[in-house]
């Protein structure tokens, strides 16, 4: 799947876009794919920028498997924009923890009986150790915050995993920026007790 | 570690903790303390919870993944 640089069509023509997907109108697809994967590459840009050095994921691949994904969803009813790419954030989700999950395995000689805990390392200096963040156990406690308050842990999803700004979260769940703001620090005070025990 | 809250439960904490991140710093222990109303178990889990706030406002979960 290569990738011209097109302009990003605006958010009414991606909603046309999506629902002539929906009805599988292959057009629509294929005008839709560089929209997808030039956002989802940004995306993967920002992820990529946590795994430090030494990572095997290359931009393109992580893009192209989270694509996949998506496309594989081609069923869903996917009424808007914001609806895409909290999917996309989703798919981002999966493919990068499936990857720390593999990594683990890997290490272990592939007969891992449980995971062993991955570090995303900061590559920012003056980062403190508080910042490491696992991504395995967060997404365990993800899954755990979802069946408390599944709200939240999309809001994390579209947040942390897509890096989607204050106003874009708040457009992506049609919630205020007030609201998404204090959301966020509730999600991040359980999480951050979930991790720390 | 994870506590095993009931949906009610958790709805409860939720709202105190909104209503307690709009508080200045000072003032949140003294409203905690009125909006639990003396039920301690409560009391706990919100202050846990603040205190997961307060020790590392920073960067957690701040840079995307």
């Amino acid at each position: 799947m290569t990738t011209p640089s097109t302009p990003l069509p605006t958010p009414p023509r991606v909603t046309e876009l999506l629902r002539a997907w929906n009805a599988g109108d292959s057009l629509a697809s294929e005008t839709l794919a560089p929209l997808g994967s030039a956002e989802l590459r940004r995306q993967a840009k920002l992820a990529l920028r946590r795994e430090g050095e030494g990572h095997t994921l290359q931009t393109t691949a992580l893009v192209q498997e989270a694509w996949l994904r998506l496309d594989g969803q081609h069923d869903a009813s996917w009424e808007s924009r914001s609806q895409f790419f909290a999917v996309a954030a989703q798919m981002m989700r999966r493919v990068l923890v499936d990857h720390a999950r593999n990594r683990a395995a890997a290490k272990r000689g592939g007969a891992a009986a449980r995971v062993t805990l991955e570090r995303v390392e900061a590559v920012h200096e003056g980062e403190s150790s508080l910042d490491l963040v696992d991504l395995v156990a967060l997404d365990d406690a993800l899954h755990r915050l979802a069946a408390l308050d599944p709200r939240k842990a999309q809001l994390v999803e579209l947040r942390y995993f897509a890096g989607m700004s204050i106003p874009e979260t708040a457009d992506a769940l049609g919630m205020s920026q007030a609201t998404v703001g204090r959301e966020w620090a509730v999600a991040r005070m359980w999480l951050r007790r979930e991790l720390a025990g | 570690m994870s506590s095993s809250l009931t949906l009610e439960r958790w709805r409860e904490i939720d709202t105190i903790l909104q209503i307690a991140l709009e508080r200045e710093p000072e003032r949140r222990d003294a409203y905690v303390r009125e909006a639990c109303g003396g039920d301690e178990p409560l009391r706990r889990e919100v202050a846990s919870l603040l205190a997961a706030h307060d020790s590392a406002p920073g960067l957690f979960l701040e840079r995307p993944a």
